[in-house]
């Protein structure tokens, strides 16, 4: 099995686990807890055969300075950080070149006709997720990201063996959720039981993932993939906060969303700049947000989103 | 000679920070541009464009011992202090109206390379937003590539860059004057490289060496550079090192409000440090956009971490240090110094880690971190590894 942390990462040629914590740290002082946790992961756990890192942010970046010398199959997926269609065919290379090493160090063709029928599944499950997101505000969203959390950290072809019943969820006030949430469901129910309903997200496994799938053909299969992609992914890694906000705010407004709960990680750097620029928006246009840390204890009473509640 | 050395200094300097002060603005017709570190700088001096290092001036600001009030207006603002600091200094120092040498001019465009971390660009998208200008991001693959591809990458955003310059300032790019200033930051470099060389014998303080570097960073393709280190290369030839003093090897950002580093100046010296060579960049290739690649897609910080220690290997072994000292900066997570644990190959020599942060003095705890510097020179042996 492999372990990443990215939608980068395609999965077309083979399964890959979406890193959601590790019980014990790699020591790394001023690095975020996700990767401190992951790196210990990808040296310890011997259910990971390799690691897949993406150029995500300077913590994933270095990580792989401490997991190369490891005997696991390790690759750095250098994706570009913009969206050109220079970046689409140097994308494509470097895809390539992903499943060459893949199918070089595990000793195993992967065959069009496999790639074919991953691509459907993740079309399929995609499709699925997209639906039921559709309908954000009507089930709980612990339960939500829950269901996703099982489909991403098993094989592809189980992800419908994983579908489970959302519970329904009495319409409250409507916030909007960006940051980690995908290792802290117990953050959701209780933003939830506090009476906000959450109406959407960017959240890397949620919405991000779940854009609606790119057509994908065999005679340009690679470029295909690099093309939807880049076109799903929009992250802060690709260098425009305004492009990533623009279709946060639209939802925001399309939704009657009232607030924004914006989660952080200590030392997690992209986010903390994405929130500053959120905050400077969403502020011009009277939308109120509020900032937690994962770290905080803060979060875990329930005063905290009582008074969120009440502001907005 | 000393004072030429100064003075020459101080005119690099004056020079670089011309239109920060009211008293020479920038001309109605000259473009500004704010740009980070690793920036193709030469594409910005071709084309006349005045350019502005905000990481050079936080640390300016940092060394003026006025970033508390910077990183107090930053936290106000919401950005957090967790963040690299030269950005949460920079910050507030616009936002509080200026540092130590006035106000930077305002850009007409902002622009930020990833060849040595992904928070500039994060960085950018914020100034983007304050001052409503474009943003301009080159994205540097580094030595994980895709081989020819990635050439063909990096070398179409340059020349959108140039189309994007040459707008910008209603200019067409002179390939001659281009060519000739990357042979000047060719030359610069091998200058560096050539004064670097002689520290393993030859003293400078350790606030005169991470002080003299910033010509190659904020002034790299210009001749007064080369005059400079000509001269800073002739004079450093001439004093011998003490061979009595501990030889240390600095691994990490040297932090900018304190001139000594908190080392004992009688009893130790640095005699090199990985921050020294982040700008030899390599210029190789046969026409100015191969040059451009070679130099600004290989930076240090953008290698392999094998490629990184066989570098940093060649220059302790250079430098011929008994010790090294390892700064953990709390604003860096592409420093190099963090990665000494089991799976590094140059923990052969003795090493003292240490924490600080680049800009916020406040991190540092001076007293505890003298104390353990003294304490380690004590125990370093005395002869040569």
């Amino acid at each position: 099995m492999l372990l990443t942390l990215s939608n980068y990462v395609p999965e077309h040629f083979t399964d890959i686990a979406r890193f959601a914590g590790y019980q014990e740290q790699f020591r790394l002082s001023h690095y975020c807890q996700y990767i401190k946790e992951f790196i210990a992961a990808s040296l310890k756990d011997p259910n990971i055969d390799g690691v897949v890192l993406p150029n995500s942010c300077d913590c994933v970046r270095t990580a792989i300075d401490y997991i190369e010398k490891s005997d696991k199959y390790v690759y750095q997926l250098k994706h570009p950080t913009v969206n050109t269609e220079e970046a689409v065919r140097y994308f494509t290379v470097i895809i390539e070149q992903f499943k060459f090493t893949l199918e070089h160090y595990f000793h195993k063709t992967i065959t069009i006709e496999e790639i074919s029928a991953r691509t459907q599944l993740i079309t399929d499950r995609n499709s699925y997720l997209h639906n039921v997101y559709e309908n954000a505000g009507s089930f709980s969203y612990g339960d939500y990201i829950g269901m996703i959390n099982r489909m991403l950290n098993y094989p592809l072809s189980e992800w419908n063996g994983h579908i489970s019943a959302l519970s329904p969820k009495k319409q409250g006030k409507g916030v909007y959720v960006i940051g980690p949430f995908l290792a802290n469901i117990a953050l959701l129910s209780r933003m939830e039981k506090c009476g906000l309903t959450i109406m959407g997200d960017n959240l890397t496994n949620s919405k991000r993932l779940i854009t609606i799938p790119f057509p994908i053909k065999t005679d340009t299969l690679y470029e295909d993939i690099a093309r939807s992609i880049l076109n799903e992914c929009a992250s802060p890694t690709m260098g425009r906060f305004n492009t990533l906000y623009e279709k946060d705010y639209q939802e925001i407004i399309k939704k009657d969303i009232k607030g924004v709960v914006f989660l952080c990680k200590k030392f997690c750097e992209s986010y903390d700049y994405l929130f500053a620029y959120y905050q400077e928006r969403l502020q011009t246009v009277g939308i109120p947000i509020i900032r937690v840390y994962t770290d905080d204890i803060e979060y875990e009473s329930n005063t905290i989103w009582e008074t969120f509640y009440e502001m907005i | 000679m000393a004072e030429s050395i100064s003075q020459s200094f101080f005119e690099i300097n004056k020079w670089v920070y011309r239109y920060f002060s009211k008293k020479e603005p920038v001309k109605p017709e000259q473009k500004v541009a704010w740009i980070s570190s690793f920036c193709p700088v030469e594409l910005f001096e071709v084309f006349d464009i005045a350019y502005v290092y905000p990481e050079s001036y936080a640390a300016v600001t940092a060394a003026s011992g006025k970033e508390q009030a910077c990183l107090e207006y930053s936290r106000s603002q919401g950005l957090s202090l967790d963040c690299c600091s030269y950005s949460t200094c920079f910050n507030g120092c616009i936002g509080i109206g200026g540092g130590p040498r006035g106000m930077p001019p305002k850009p007409d465009i902002l622009i930020a390379a990833n060849n040595q971390c992904n928070t500039l660009p994060n960085w950018w998208n914020l100034m983007a937003e304050q001052w409503h200008v474009p943003l301009f991001i080159i994205d540097y693959p580094g030595e994980y590539n895709a081989g020819s591809q990635t050439r063909t990458y990096v070398d179409t955003q340059h020349r959108e860059l140039v189309k994007v310059l040459s707008a910008l300032t209603g200019k067409s790019l002179d390939l001659e004057r281009l060519s000739q200033l990357i042979n000047t930051s060719r030359k610069n470099i091998h200058l560096w490289k050539k004064i670097t060389a002689l520290l393993a014998d030859h003293d400078m303080s350790v606030s005169a060496l991470f002080d003299r570097i910033s010509p190659l960073i904020v002034a790299r393709c210009l001749p007064v550079t080369s005059s400079f280190f000509t001269l800073l290369a002739e004079d450093y030839d001439k004093t011998e090192r003490d061979p009595y003093v501990k030889k240390l090897y600095w691994l990490g950002y040297p932090f900018w409000y304190q001139g000594g580093r908190v080392l004992p100046e009688t009893e130790s010296q640095v005699v090199g440090a990985d921050y020294l060579s982040w700008w030899n960049l390599n210029y190789d290739g046969d026409d100015v956009w191969e040059q451009l690649y070679n130099a600004y897609n290989f930076t240090f910080l953008n290698l392999t971490a094998k490629s990184k220690n066989k570098i940093l290997l060649e220059d302790i072994h250079r430098s011929r240090a008994q010790a090294l000292i390892i700064n953990h900066n709390k604003s860096c997570k592409r420093d190099f110094s963090t990665f000494y644990n089991e799976y590094n190959d140059y923990s052969v020599l003795p090493y003292l880690a240490i924490e600080s942060d680049m800009i916020d003095r406040n991190y540092l705890n001076k007293t505890a971190v003298q104390d353990r510097i003294n304490t380690f020179l004590n125990i370093i042996d005395n002869a040569s590894p």
